[in-house]
Order: structure tokens, then sequence, then C-alpha cells
């Protein structure tokens, strides 16, 4: 048994096996899949018949609008008609005024996401989606640290097997068996992906909402 | 400008005729309105569409994919009504109160 900060203790709550690679396979696959979704959508608001430079200012105009109009909650439907439709406005404009005058009309793409918005509430579902998913990442990528720290000390411990708690993962278990098979059981988990997913999309904002409705002038 | 008057200026274009985006800023500007840009006419449509008193419809366009035009509802139809009564309103209490204060002081009993 290996010795001081363990203390034997049987949790149950969420279990997870990880390690180092699987990880790294995990952040790469991320990695992968955030480049795939940036490619498809300079594809589809990249607007055609100007200069490169132009495409390049006038998608990440539109690409900041539309992560402003995310961020506030909008739903995915209209979040893209919105944006097309400020693309084909922006096109129009930029055909008769220059691309940097046009974009100079429209203001920040933020605020302009945000006066889109105005007097609407919503709780911002995709947030704390987000929120969630990169603190899920997060944890696994703490508890895969620490497990492999375990690991080590069990190895270096001789002992066949090895049970105990985390002090720094309150409820957190581990167990080491010689040959290096080990089960890592911590309710932080889960804890921390729903705590983060509840404080980025604010679901409370659903009871707020038709007092907003109400209190919004045009 | 007043943010309800931006509204009440649109809902007047498209009372007269039904329009997109960019095409509601150049007949604004060619109305004189040279001041209003972009950035505060869009989300003034937003919200006019909003508020149901302006609908969306979509017109297949040759230059890529179909436009997003706009046309007026019967609800912003009586919105309109309703906010050039107040805007009359507003002008003849302002042109009211300039014109008292143009002229000899004088009070009536």
């Amino acid at each position: 048994m290996f010795s001081s900060p363990i203390v034997p203790t049987g949790g149950d709550s969420t279990i997870a096996t990880v390690s180092i690679g699987t990880v790294l396979i995990a952040a790469l696959g991320l990695f992968a899949i955030g480049i795939t979704v940036l490619v498809v959508r300079y594809l589809r608001l990249g607007i055609s018949g100007v200069g490169f430079g132009d495409r390049n200012r006038s998608f990440l105009y539109l690409l900041r609008f539309s992560n402003g109009l995310m961020f506030r909650g909008i739903g995915d439907k209209e979040r893209r008609s919105r944006t097309l439709e400020l693309r084909a406005n922006l096109a129009d404009a930029a055909a008769s005024e220059g691309m940097a005058k046009a974009i100079q009309r429209l203001g920040s793409p933020r605020r302009l996401a945000a006066s889109v918005m105005e007097g609407r509430i919503r709780p911002t579902w995709v947030n704390g989606i987000i929120a969630g998913g990169v603190a899920s990442f997060l944890a696994v990528l703490f508890h895969g640290i620490l497990a492999d720290a375990w690991v080590t000390a069990a190895e270096v411990s001789g002992a066949e097997t090895v049970n105990g708690t985390i002090g720094l993962l309150p409820g957190a278990t581990f167990t080491y068996e010689r040959g290096g098979d080990y089960t890592l059981t911590s309710v932080w988990l889960l804890i921390i992906p729903v705590v983060a997913f509840l404080l980025w999309a604010r679901p409370w904002r659903l009871v707020l909402r038709d007092e907003a409705r109400v209190s919004s002038g045009v | 400008m007043l943010k309800g008057l931006v509204s009440l200026l649109l809902l007047d274009l498209l009372a007269e005729e039904s329009d997109y985006g960019y095409s509601l800023v150049v007949r604004l500007q060619g109305k004189g309105f040279t001041d209003l840009a972009e950035g505060t006419i869009y989300p003034a449509l937003a919200r006019v569409e909003q508020a149901g008193w302006i609908e969306a419809y979509l017109v297949a366009s040759e230059k890529g994919p179909a436009r997003k035009y706009y046309r007026i509802t019967a609800s912003g139809q009586k919105e309109r009504q309703r906010a050039r009564e107040a805007w009359e309103n507003l002008v003849n209490l302002v042109r009211a109160a300039a014109d008292k204060g143009d002229g000899p002081t004088t009070r009536s009993k």
C-alpha cells in the first residue's frame, strides 16, 4: 500500500480512465475541428469579386458579427440569416464606396451585434456548451496529470495495489494495480463542466425574458 | 437622431416600396439623411422586424444567394400612423415653444 497522502475510500460518481496520450489526441482532434469550421465559414462568408485583402477583412468582420450574435444567445437559424443578410448588404456597399468605408460605416461588429439584439435577453446555450466542453477538457487534462503522477508514485512504491484519495480534489479516489491498470473516480469530472455550463449559459435569463420583452422600446 | 424616428423613416420607405437593407440606406441618403450610417439603420430594421411591423421575404438574386427584402405589415401601417401623429404633435409643440421664445414676452390671463 502506498503510504502518506492516501486515505482508502470508496467513490462511485464518475469514472474516467485517462492518460496523457488520450488527452493529447483529444486536443489535436479539437484543433482539427476548429480549423475545419473556420475554413467552412471562410468559404461561406467570404465576399467574392473583391480583392484578397478586402475578402479577408470582410470575412473577419462578418465572423466577429456572427460570433457576437452567438454569444448573445441568438438562435443558429436567425444568426445565419442575419449574417448572410449583412454579407449581401456589405457586398453592395463595398461595390459602391469601397470595403474600408463600408466597414467603417457599420461600426464595431460587436456593437452592431449588440444593437441587433437590443432588448432581447436569452440564455446563451451555445456559450454554455462551449464553456462546458472547455471545462470538461481542462478537468480531464488536470485529472490526467494527477493520474500520471499517481501511477509514477505507485510504481515507485513497489506495492501490488494502491488505493487513496486526492487532497486537491475532495471525494476523488484512485486505485492502482501492478501492471499499469488504474482507475480514477472523481465527481469533479461532472461538477466542473456543469458549473461552467450554467455560468456561461445563464439559464435564469429564461425568467427575465418576458420582462425584457415588455420593457424594450423600438 | 431619436430611435423612434429611424423606425418611422423605415416604415415610410417600406410603405412606398418593399426593399432590402442597403437599398434602404441609399434611399435615406438620397432624402438627405447622409449621417445615418448602416450601423444605425440595420439594428433599427431588426428591431422593427422584431416588433412585427415589417416582415422579411427572400427574393432570388442573380449575383448570389437569395436576398432578404422587407415589406410593411398591417400592424406596421398602424404604427406608422401613430408615430406620424406623435411626430407631428411633437413638431407643433416645439414650434409653438420656439415661437413663444422669439416674440415679446406676453402672458394671457
